[in-house]
């Protein structure tokens, strides 16, 4: 019978591949949106729990973009006092509070953008994992830099080497390179907190306050607490979380509704494809049915023909999915907040075996009339037609 | 690899008469001896691969556009080049420099930069002697120019000389 269901299906190999690529390019968006919604739920979790730090002092204003903004290293337009600082740290509750300084200088002819962070020793209690490729780990002087990967290709620099910053018309020594980490740090050009404030002329202010507590358990009074400090609000990166993950789904909803609604599309192309077969193969299946082919057998040619067909779509959707994933990854990119350095696309066994089993019984289910039409044809048609 | 930041302007000041122009890339780890022999050191990572934008006039090539990054005293330093097919310089531009404003200065001085014009790969290109002389504060990032300029003519003539089995277009 699979063989028969092959044969009847490339009988008419421009019209079966037209079928199976709509379907497939349309299973190719479910995939990659898919994909995407995972790679961005399980990226966010890492960067945010990489953190180590449960709550953070920003700015007045919107506490999402401030926070988000400052994960990401990206300057606020609006800047803390220094006394928010000490307020933070004789809250009985704070472990760690680790005052951060970012400034942010475009460059639009080179359309990137250098951003200076400014921070002191507290901050490596929050970044266990900052470690140095060459060079030291932790600054060496008041004019030294600390580069992240990226940064320190960028401007070809090593250890021992200079690093001119003209917008502030200072010269500092390049104290280490960090690892690699995958995260936004990768680009940032460090510097000690005080020699930030210096060179932006930001004396004695602060863009945000990184907050570890003691206990977890003691988020909820000290974020009240924490909220008294004047121009300042507090926000906790479960809260965020929480709120991008809301968002996400949101737009995955909508995202998947339109996939689907491709998907449907699909389907309905298979539909036709089947039904103009049916109608074509009237006598070839009447003939079966007069040499002793029971309706169930004609029911299951016909709906094997439809799984062949979306079988290979998904094939070719997986193959488009691979091919192209990265464009669409792209263009999701650019409208995500907070979007994870790693890539957005992981694609799960179980993901992918949900998008197969989609594209099968969608498919099964645009089969289920035209085989009902197929094995319903009368043994007589035959002799009628030969 | 060191992109192109300003294609028009560049085209407009080197090759005014341009109607197009079109990027290839030229792989040359494979010449690697030649070239650590033409340089006197070893290549370093990013000159095993030349991009060259190929400027025209209708169907007439112009000359070529090359790009090169050099580490600079305080930062790195984006130099764009203008030669002819044959490799003489047409012309050199400082695409992006984080230098000290006197060491900006003085190696995007029009004198200093216009000096290199009309020069090719057998010249001299020694600072104060081939290579116009700088100030003192200036000297390791002009010699640094000096011989990104000078690296970028030998990877040019190496991928003229070498038959273009690796070569990538891009439109």
């Amino acid at each position: 019978m699979w063989r028969l269901a092959f044969r009847n299906l490339f009988r008419r190999p421009l019209r079966t591949a037209l079928t199976a690529g709509g379907l497939a390019l349309a299973l190719a968006t479910l995939l990659s949106l898919a994909a995407i919604g995972q790679g961005y739920r399980s990226g966010l979790r890492t960067e945010l729990d990489h953190m180590g730090v449960q709550l953070m002092l920003v700015p007045l204003g919107c506490p999402y973009d401030a926070a988000a903004r400052v994960l990401k290293g990206r300057a606020l337009d609006t800047s803390l006092p220094a006394s928010a600082l000490e307020e933070v740290r004789r809250d009985p509750a704070v472990a760690v509070a680790a005052p951060l300084l970012m400034i942010a200088i475009p460059r639009l002819e080179e359309r990137r953008t250098d951003l200076w962070v400014g921070l002191d020793d507290a901050a490596l209690k929050l970044k266990p994992w900052w470690r140095a490729n060459a060079g030291a780990a932790w600054f060496e002087g008041t004019h030294s830099v600390i580069l992240g990967a990226e940064a320190a290709v960028a401007e070809m620099r090593r250890p021992g080497d200079r690093l001119h910053c003209p917008e502030a018309d200072t010269t500092l020594q390049v104290a280490g390179v960090l690892e690699r980490s995958g995260t936004a740090d990768d680009s940032l050009f460090f510097v000690p907190l005080r020699t930030a404030q210096q060179m932006f002329q930001q004396s004695d202010r602060l863009t945000a306050v990184a907050i570890r507590l003691h206990d977890p358990a003691q988020l909820r009074e000290a974020t009240l607490r924490l909220q008294r400090i004047p121009g300042a609000q507090v926000v906790t990166l479960t809260e965020m979380m929480g709120t991008f993950l809301n968002l996400l789904g949101a737009v995955r909803t909508l995202v998947l509704a339109v996939g689907l609604i491709a998907v449907v599309g699909g389907a309905l192309t298979v539909f036709n494809t089947l039904l103009a077969a049916v109608l074509e193969r009237t006598p070839e299946l009447a003939m079966m049915r007069a040499l002793g082919a029971s309706p169930s057998r004609v029911f299951a040619l016909v709906a094997l023909e439809s799984l062949v067909l979306t079988g290979l779509a998904s094939a070719l959707g997986w193959l488009l999915y691979g091919l192209g994933g990265w464009l669409v990854e792209r263009l999701v990119r650019q409208a995500l907040p907070l979007a994870p350095g790693d890539s957005l696309l992981v694609l799960t066994p179980a993901l992918l075996g949900q998008c197969l089993a989609l594209a099968l019984g969608m498919g099964l289910l645009a089969s289920v009339y035209p085989a009902w039409r197929a094995s319903r044809l009368a043994p007589a048609v035959a002799t009628k037609l030969v | 690899m060191c992109p192109w930041r300003e294609p028009a302007d560049d085209l407009r000041a080197w090759f005014p008469e341009a109607t197009d122009h079109r990027a290839e890339t030229r792989i040359l780890s494979g010449q690697r001896l030649a070239l650590a022999s033409r340089l006197g050191r070893m290549p370093d990572a990013e000159e095993h691969a030349l991009q060259i934008h190929r400027v025209y006039q209708g169907s007439t090539a112009l000359g070529v556009v090359l790009t090169r990054r050099v580490k600079g005293e305080c930062g790195a330093i984006e130099i764009v080049l203008a030669a002819t097919p044959e490799g003489r310089v047409r012309g050199l531009r400082l695409q992006r420099i984080r230098e000290p404003q006197a060491v900006r200065e003085e190696l995007q001085r029009a004198e200093w930069l216009g000096a290199f014009a009309g020069t090719e790969l057998a010249g001299d290109w020694t600072l104060a002697s081939g290579v116009p002389p700088v100030n003192p504060g200036a000297q390791v990032s002009a010699a640094a120019v000096a011989d990104g300029v000078r690296s970028l003519l030998v990877l040019y003539a190496t991928a003229r000389e070498t038959p273009p089995s690796l070569v990538r277009h891009h439109s």
